[in-house]
């Protein structure tokens, strides 16, 4: 059993707060220490067991990771602690003394809200929910102050603001009357952030707090935590499960699986040399965007990269632009989403297509899988252009063209078996008898790695990796030319992603088949294709060979894309500090942000 | 506050479009329907030249496009035509209604939402518990009940065995306000019981449903009690469905209103619909009709409105 701490208690400073950089010093005194916690649900039918003989020591002023998978009960011991579990169904126990005075497990409901907030603060995955719609970002900020603290509104006004100031929002006063929906993803966190620190907690929990957002923001969400962190004296217990984060913003580590506890030590130990055959599955699960220039020397097809370009491309898209919006607002209503991209793919060629949200990536692989029709441009496959067939022979075509979408959950109709899921393109195109279909489909189940015995399920009876093969055995089994990939694995777990991408290998050198992989992790896109398209604001910023565009890249975009990037193993690279952007009509209705005491008062009466 | 405005004009303008069109719908429903009234009028044992005459005086004979065109200039000027019947004008008759049906009305919708909205907001915060259960089996038997039955039992027991209110009978508010009440009471309740059935219904799902949402995690979270969670950050993002549905409810309310008040004897809009139907008393159908497709224009366009009130991010999209 590695049930306690693997560390003995550390003799460091005894007196003073931690007062030094990022992972500077770190007093001896568990500000919470938590032993033998247990937490079970309950019902009708069943009990589960969540979380089975947790114990740690959570150390002034550090960051304690807590890594594992999805259902490894990492989420629910932060909520356990903070007795934010439904009474009714979850039975706790154990013990969490916070501060060597209280153990919360047993405190009343309300004396345990005085602790929630104002001791122990926490953060959440995705700040778009976690923040209430239809406060102001201001009220909700001013409401956790006035929880714990007698204080006047103007005074927890202006409090908030400077709380909004601190955690890097831009116009802090004008974000202090924005509705949640008015900010963009980092600054939702920045602003649940200050909601979280604003009663001067002394713990925070995180609970992935950057998944939600792209690589670049999640980067300075990751340094305001730690700057926060010593300046504010917090410890923080930081839930992912991204080893990357592990390696550069925590001191120790606690690996979880299945409720348990399978290492707990300092944080380089863990990544560098993990004692528990889990921990090592997990960090060779990994994909290194860095790593990636051996890897390219294996196994790249001859076609495409030996002849250097073949005559004629499978895929050619030249000039395609897109812009939504109505047309009844005129020019100024219409965003662009795409502006004037051109790229090529050849036969059995992967071209990985990298960039954040509001890149235009999706927008390019729906206009390639000729989904929606571009405003301006074509695309050909095949030496045949797609985008002015209509009607029967753009149906009739689509046999060469397959899409695999992102969450494999959704993307599966829960009521049809998968057999007739993946036979369907085979009935859509009419294509052999019932005998014949069942031998394709029972052949195709089979590369994707799923015996005979999956035919007959339903969706609800996979889990998320062998829904995704599902929705690749559908998109592979008419042949296809070309499929368009939008981010086939970021919905799994980074185990089950590696076990996708090696069968994305595997198919791509079977089958012949060319793809577009778009993601948002470059790790994955890396690990799969030959070319990368960087895209930026609706254009291609960078286009070339992986090992070049990861190993020498010459756009500014690209290199603070791939500096954001957290490999467990690469030491980070100082990115050129950019604030979030505030959003575009802030940019242009709001010339100069009032003076903060007037906006702290709110709307005049 | 200017997008609020904006947001108003446009409601209003297609509410205006609605009830044009309802209005369009109102004359032309009637005038496909079988039956002719001048037959009717002149009885059965009228010669086919007397029903002829009767047709001409109510101006029946005249092709449809010219009495169109006659009755929608009426209606722009507030005449809705005459009854075939009593001649005297339909606005007058329908006017003279209004009282008891509009008192009626407010009364039960009143009852309905001081009696819905906190027990749904209860049974959602104690959901599966004692008082959940209860509340839920009150309002399937509420909702199954038939509004002419349940107004019967409320009149047997409360009117005729205990004798604490009129039996039946309507006081105008004018003669004497506290008779008005005393008389519409049970009345009233019979009328409210299907809806605050319904909205207590939808009021459960609606907390059930936001309590569940993230942003309430977080306000636990941040050490908010239980009534600050509930009635600060619940009650208002569970607000706009509910508000949905007192709008959709006004039409039971309103089918539950006319057959009280036949019940109840009570002389309002709805026995005047009911008597104008038996008679084939076109004019005043079709007056009714587009009194009742006003109301419901108007309560719809006030819905509109109030969930864009609680929920700017309706009239920003």
């Amino acid at each position: 059993m590695k049930g306690g701490p693997a560390t003995g208690p550390a003799t460091g400073p005894a007196t003073g707060p931690a007062t030094g950089p990022a992972t500077g010093a770190v007093d001896g005194s568990a500000v919470l220490s938590v032993r033998g916690l247990a937490v079970s649900f309950h019902s009708a039918r069943s009990t589960v067991t969540a979380v089975d003989d947790l114990s740690f020591d959570l150390r002034a002023g550090e960051t304690l990771a807590v890594v594992g998978e999805s259902g490894s009960g990492k989420t629910t011991t932060a909520l356990a602690i903070l007795g934010l579990l439904p009474k009714r169904r979850a039975r706790v126990a154990g013990q969490a003394v916070f501060d060597s005075r209280v153990d919360l497990l047993s405190l009343e409901e309300r004396t345990l809200q005085r602790v929630r907030g104002r001791h122990i603060s926490m953060i959440f995955q995705e700040p778009m929910t976690a923040l209430n719609p239809l406060m102001t970002i201001g009220s909700q900020v001013v409401e956790s102050i006035r929880l714990h603290h007698a204080m006047s509104l103007r005074a927890a006004r202006s409090e908030a603001l400077d709380m909004l100031a601190e955690v890097g929002l831009p116009y802090p006063a004008l974000a202090f009357r924005s509705l949640p929906h008015q900010l963009s993803g980092g600054m939702r966190q920045r602003a649940m952030i200050a909601m979280a620190i604003a009663p001067r907690p002394a713990i925070l929990f995180a609970d992935e707090p950057t998944t939600a957002l792209d690589v670049t923001v999640q980067l300075r969400i990751l340094e305001l935590l730690d700057r926060l962190k010593s300046q504010l004296d917090l410890s923080i217990v930081l839930i992912t499960h991204d080893l990357g984060i592990v390696a550069h913003f925590a001191a120790r580590a606690i690996v979880m699986y299945g409720g348990r506890t399978v290492e707990h030590a300092a944080a380089e130990t863990v990544i560098g040399q993990p004692s528990h055959p889990y921990t090592r599955s997990l960090i060779e699960a990994v994909p290194s965007a860095h790593a990636v220039g051996h890897r390219q020397a294996v196994g790249v097809p001859g076609r495409a990269a030996a002849g250097g370009r073949s005559p004629r491309p499978l895929l050619e898209v030249r000039g395609v632009s897109k812009s939504y919006g109505s047309a009844s607002f005129g020019r100024r209503g219409r965003v662009g989403a795409l502006r004037d991209v051109s790229l090529a793919i050849a036969a059995g060629e992967t071209l990985g297509v990298v960039g954040e949200s509001g890149s235009g990536k999706t927008t390019l692989g729906r206009i390639v899988a000729c989904l929606v029709p571009p405003t301006e441009g074509d695309v050909w496959l095949d030496g045949r252009q797609v985008t002015a067939m209509r009607g029967r022979r753009l149906r009739d075509f689509r046999r060469h063209l397959q899409v695999v979408q992102q969450d494999p959950h959704a993307a599966l109709n829960p009521r049809m078996r998968v057999r007739d899921i993946v036979a369907e393109p085979l009935r859509n195109f009419d294509t052999a008898d019932a005998r014949e279909r069942t031998r394709q489909v029972m052949t195709t189940l089979e590369q994707v790695g799923l015996g005979p015995q999956f035919a007959d399920r339903l969706p609800g009876q996979l889990s998320g990796g062998q829904k995704q093969r599902v929705c690749i055995a559908r998109a592979i089994i008419m042949r296809p030319k070309l499929i368009v990939a939008d981010e086939p694995t970021s919905a799994l777990d980074v185990k089950v992603q590696a076990q996708i991408i090696d069968l994305w290998h595997r198919l791509k050198s079977d089958l012949g088949v060319a793809m577009m992989l778009i993601s948002h992790n470059i790790a994955v896109v890396a690990a799969l294709s030959e070319r990368i398209a960087v895209m930026h604001k609706g254009a291609i910023v960078e286009i070339g060979p992986t090992a070049s565009v990861i190993g020498s890249p010459q756009d500014p975009y690209t290199q603070t894309l791939l500096s954001s990037v957290l490999d467990p193993f690469v030491p980070r690279r100082q990115p050129p500090a950019v604030p979030d952007p505030p959003p575009r009509r802030w940019r242009t209705a709001a010339p100069c942000p009032q003076p903060l005491a007037q906006a702290a008062q709110g709307p005049a009466r | 506050m200017a997008d609020i405005l904006v947001f108003v004009a446009r409601r209003t303008a297609g509410a205006v479009i609605t009830f044009a069109a309802a209005c369009v719908l109102v004359f032309l429903l009637l005038d496909l329907l079988p039956g002719d009234p001048a037959a009717i009028i002149a009885g059965d044992t009228a010669t086919p030249e007397a029903a002829a005459a009767i047709r001409t005086g109510l101006g029946l004979d005249l092709p449809m496009t010219e009495r169109f065109v006659l009755w929608m200039s009426g209606l722009l000027q507030g005449d809705l035509g005459t009854s075939f019947y009593t001649r005297t004008p339909v606005a007058t008759l329908i006017v003279q209604r209004l009282e008891p049906t509009l008192l009626l009305a407010a009364m039960a919708l009143l009852w309905a939402l001081a009696l819905a909205l906190p027990a749904g907001m209860l049974a959602a915060w104690w959901s599966e518990e004692r008082f959940d259960h209860g509340w839920m089996l009150f309002t399937a038997g509420a909702y199954s009940l038939p509004i002419f039955v349940a107004g019967y039992l409320l009149s047997y027991l409360f009117a005729v065995l205990l004798g604490w209110f009129p039996v039946q009978g309507f006081r105008s508010l004018e003669s004497d306000p506290l008779a008005a009440f005393w008389h519409l009471v049970l009345p009233s309740i019979a009328a409210a019981l299907p809806i605050t059935a319904l909205l207590s219904r939808v009021t459960r799902t609606s907390f059930l449903e936001v309590l569940e949402e993230d942003f309430i995690r977080t306000a636990h979270a941040k050490g908010a009690g239980g009534r600050r969670v509930l009635v600060r950050h619940a009650a208002r993002n569970a607000a706009v469905p509910i508000i949905t549905t007192i709008g959709s409810t006004l039409a039971i309310l309103i089918e539950g209103v006319v057959l009280v008040e036949i019940v109840f004897s009570i002389p309002g809009i709805g026995s005047l619909t009911a008597d104008a139907i038996r008679n084939r008393d076109y004019p005043i159908i079709q007056g009714l009709l587009v009194v009742f497709a006003l109301f419901h224009v108007v309560m719809n366009l006030i819905v509109d409105v109030s969930y864009s009130l609680v929920d700017p991010r309706i009239r920003l999209r």
